[in-house]
C-alpha cells in the first residue's frame, strides 16, 4: 500500500471512529438548550445564564445524571445557542435549538425583545420553554409552552414604587427607560400603577436608544426637571452611563434600576452606592439554599452568581425533575410542568401549574451600600 | 442648561474630531477613506485597559503606551496591508479598509471578549463649577489636550521637516518623490501619526463610554460626518466638524428627541451638503 493510500485509510479510519463515538457519546444522554446573549456587548449577562445553567448540569451528572421512569440514568447534556441579543439572530438560534429533536426544552432568551416575538417557535414544536425575560407580555399571549422563571416586571415595578412611594415617601418620581421591549414595557407598568395606586404622574419621561454611548441630553432632562427618584428601565451599560451623566450634571436623587447586579456596579463602580432596584434574587439574600449555591459558584467561577445565574440554575434541576418524572418526550415534560403545582429552587417556591406561565413571584428590593454590596431592605413573595 | 450642553458636546466633539483629524490626515497623504480609523481608537483604549487595568501599569505610562502601540498599528497596517494596494482601484481599497475595520472589531473581540469595561476617570470623578456651569475634570482635561494638539500639529505642519514632507505628498505624490521625498514612509509615518491621533481619542473616551470592542464602528460613523461636514480633507474642518457632531448631538437629544438624534444628525448632514457639497471649509489644508 503506498503511503497516500495508507494516509486515507487513516483518516477515514479517524472520522468513522469519531462519528461512532460521538454517535454513541450523543445517545446516552437527555438534552436541553439555552438560548442567550453569547457574543455581543451584552455577553456578561449571557455568561451568567450559561454558568449557572452549567453548574447545574455538572452537579446533576457528577450525583449520576438523570434517573429516567424506566430506571435508565443518562447524563445531561447542555445545549447553548447565541442570540447575540439580537432578535433576527435570536429568532434562527431558538429555529436551530428546538429543531434538534434531542431537545426536550430549552432556556431563555433572556432579553424580552427577543423572547416576545420568538414566542411562537417553542409552541409550534411543542417544547417547554423557561425564560428569564421580564415583560409581563411574554405569558400573557396565550402562549402555553411558556413558564418564566423568575418574578416580571409588573411585579418588579409594584414592589420598587411600593418601597420608593410607601416606604421612602419619594412624591416626584421620572422614568427614563432603553427603547427596546424590556424598557417600553417597564415604562408602561410603571406608569400605570403610579397613578392607579398613587395618583403620581411622573415629572418627566426620558428614552435613550439601545447602543447609544453618549446620555448627556438624556441626562440633561432629568436634571431640568429635578424628581426625588428616577426609576430608569433598560440594560446595564445605559443605566450605568445614564447615572455618571447625572451625576455629572449635579442631580442627587435616587436611582433606581431594573437590573441592579453585579455586571451594573462593574461598570457604575463607586456611583452605584445608593442605587436601588428589584431583583428576583440576590446572592446576599440570608437563606441556606442561597449560600449553598453562591459557594458552589463561586467555588468553580471566582466571582458571586448574578439574579440571571440563579433562575437558569433552577431552570435545569426543574427540567431534570420533569424528565426523571414524564420521561424524555416533550409533549410529556409540558404537561408534567403544567400539572406541577409548586417545586421549591434556590430563588424560591415556582408554581408552574401557574396559568399563563408565572412560575415565580419572588422579588427583593436591593441597596448597594458603601461597599457595593447589595442590601436587602425589603422582600416581597 | 443650553450653555451646559454646548460645554459637553464640545467636549465630546473634540473627541469625535481626533479621530477625524486622524482620517483626513490619511486621505490627504496616501487618498485612502480608511474604515478603520474608528478600530484604531478602540485599540488604544483597549491597550490602556490592558496596561492598567490588566496589568497594573502606572497611568502615566499606560496612557503613551497605549497611543504609541496604537500609532504602531497603524504603521504595520499601512506597510503590510494598505501600501501594496495604494494606487489600483480606489473600490479596492475602500473594500480592505473595511475588511480592516471587521477584522479589527472582530479581533478585539477574541482578544478581549464581549463585554464593555470599566476604566478608571484619570482625574478622578469630580466636577468643577464654574460660572454656574458644571465641568468635570475629564471633560476639562479634553479640551485642554485637543488645544495642545491643535497646535501642536500646526507647528508639525508648518515648521517641521515632516510636516512638509506630508503636505508636499499630499499636494503632488510625483513631484515630492521627484524632490527626494521619501513617499512610501512618509505615507507610513502619516498613518502611524493619523492611528495615534485616534489612539489619543480613545484613551481619553475610556473612562466616558466604557471600553467595548464595538465603539469602532459608531466612532468611525461619527467622525466621518465631522470630516465630510467640514469639507473632507481640511483639518480645521475636521476639527469644527466633530465639535459641531458633539455639540448638535446634545441639542438635538435634548431639544427635539434623543430616540431620533442620530436621524437628525445625518439628516443635518444631508442638508449642509446640499447647500455647500464641498463642505464648510473645502480649501483649508
Amino acid at each position: 500500500m503506498t503511503f497516500k493510500k495508507l494516509h486515507i485509510c487513516l483518516l477515514a479510519a479517524i472520522m468513522v471512529v469519531g462519528v461512532v463515538v460521538t454517535s454513541t457519546q450523543a445517545e446516552e444522554k437527555v438534552w436541553v438548550g439555552l438560548v442567550g446573549i453569547m457574543t455581543g456587548p451584552n455577553a456578561q449577562n449571557g455568561e451568567f445564564t450559561r454558568t449557572g445553567a452549567q453548574l447545574a448540569v455538572d452537579e446533576i451528572n457528577t450525583a449520576g445524571g438523570v434517573k429516567l421512569p424506566n430506571g435508565e440514568t443518562r447524563n445531561l447534556g447542555l445545549i447553548v445557542v447565541d442570540d447575540q441579543g439580537k432578535p433576527d439572530i435570536g429568532l434562527n438560534a431558538i429555529r436551530k435549538l428546538v429543531a434538534d429533536e434531542r431537545v426536550l426544552g430549552f432556556m431563555g432568551p433572556d432579553y424580552s425583545g427577543i423572547t416576545f416575538p420568538t414566542l411562537f417557535v417553542g409552541e409550534e414544536a411543542g417544547v417547554s420553554q423557561i425564560t428569564s425575560s421580564i415583560a409581563k407580555k411574554i405569558t400573557h399571549s396565550g402562549f402555553k409552552h411558556i413558564f418564566r422563571g423568575r418574578s416580571n416586571d409588573e411585579m418588579w415595578i409594584k414592589a420598587l414604587i411600593d418601597y420608593s412611594v410607601g416606604k421612602l415617601s419619594k412624591k416626584s418620581i421620572g422614568i427614563s427607560f432603553t427603547n427596546i421591549e424590556l424598557g417600553r414595557s417597564g415604562r408602561d407598568v410603571a406608569k400605570a400603577y403610579l397613578k392607579d395606586k398613587y395618583g403620581i404622574k411622573p415629572v418627566v419621561e426620558v428614552s435613550h436608544t439601545y447602543g447609544d454611548r453618549d446620555l448627556t441630553a438624556s441626562a440633561a432632562k432629568i436634571v431640568k426637571a429635578n424628581p426625588d427618584l428616577l426609576i430608569d428601565w433598560g440594560t446595564q451599560i445605559e443605566a450605568a452611563l445614564l447615572i455618571r451623566a447625572l451625576r455629572n450634571l449635579g442631580w442627587q436623587g435616587t436611582f433606581a434600576y431594573n437590573a441592579a447586579d453585579d455586571i451594573f456596579t462593574s461598570l457604575a463602580k463607586e456611583l452605584s452606592v445608593g442605587v436601588i432596584g428589584p431583583q428576583n434574587w440576590v446572592w446576599s439574600k440570608d437563606d441556606s439554599k442561597t449560600k449553598k449555591f453562591v459557594n458552589a459558584y463561586e467555588s468553580k467561577h471566582g466571582k458571586k452568581p448574578s439574579p440571571h445565574s440563579v433562575i437558569y440554575y433552577d431552570a435545569v434541576h426543574l427540567f431534570v425533575q420533569a424528565i426523571s418524572q414524564a420521561g424524555p418526550n416533550r409533549k410529556a415534560i409540558m404537561d408534567y410542568l403544567h400539572a406541577l403545582e409548586e417545586w421549591d429552587g434556590v430563588e424560591g417556591s415556582y408554581r408552574p401549574s401557574t396559568e399563563g406561565g408565572d412560575m415565580s413571584t419572588a422579588t427583593v428590593i436591593i441597596k448597594y451600600n458603601e461597599e457595593i454590596l447589595p442590601v436587602v431592605v425589603t422582600e416581597f413573595e | 442648561m443650553l450653555s451646559q450642553l454646548i460645554l459637553f458636546g464640545v467636549s465630546m466633539g473634540c473627541l469625535y474630531a481626533l479621530i477625524a483629524i486622524g482620517f483626513v490626515m490619511i486621505w490627504n497623504t496616501a487618498a485612502v477613506v480608511n474604515f478603520a480609523q474608528g478600530e484604531f481608537a478602540m485599540f488604544g483604549m483597549f491597550l490602556a485597559y490592558t496596561a492598567h487595568v490588566m496589568w497594573g501599569v502606572p497611568l502615566w505610562l499606560s496612557l503613551p503606551l497605549a497611543v504609541g502601540g496604537t500609532a504602531g498599528l497603524g504603521y504595520f497596517t499601512e506597510r503590510g496591508l494598505i501600501r501594496p494596494i495604494l494606487g489600483s482601484d480606489p473600490l479596492s481599497v475602500i473594500m480592505v479598509t473595511i475588511g480592516l475595520q471587521i477584522l479589527f472589531s472582530n479581533g478585539a473581540r477574541v482578544i478581549w471578549g464581549t463585554q464593555p469595561f470599566h476604566f478608571p476617570n484619570f482625574l478622578g470623578s469630580n466636577v468643577w463649577r464654574i460660572a454656574g456651569l458644571l465641568l468635570s475634570y475629564q471633560s476639562i482635561a479634553i479640551i485642554i489636550i485637543m488645544i495642545t494638539i491643535a497646535v501642536l500639529l500646526h507647528i508639525l505642519s508648518q515648521k517641521t521637516r515632516f510636516g512638509k514632507k506630508l503636505r508636499a505628498v499630499a499636494q503632488d505624490r510625483e513631484i515630492a518623490s521627484l524632490m527626494g521625498i521619501k513617499v512610501d514612509q512618509t505615507i507610513a509615518y502619516g498613518f502611524a501619526l493619523s492611528a495615534g491621533l485616534a489612539g489619543v481619542a480613545g484613551v481619553l473616551m475610556a473612562p466616558i463610554i466604557f471600553v467595548s470592542a464595538d465603539i469602532g464602528l459608531p466612532l468611525l460613523v461619527k467622525s466621518f460626518i465631522a470630516a465630510v461636514i467640514g469639507g473632507f480633507g481640511s483639518y480645521p474642518g475636521a476639527l469644527i466638524g466633530g465639535i459641531l457632531i458633539g455639540v448638535m448631538d446634545n441639542l438635538i437629544g435634548f431639544y427635539i428627541s434623543t430616540d431620533y438624534r442620530d436621524v437628525m444628525t445625518f439628516l443635518i448632514l444631508i442638508l449642509i451638503l446640499l447647500a455647500r457639497p464641498e463642505g464648510l471649509f473645502p480649501h483649508h489644508r
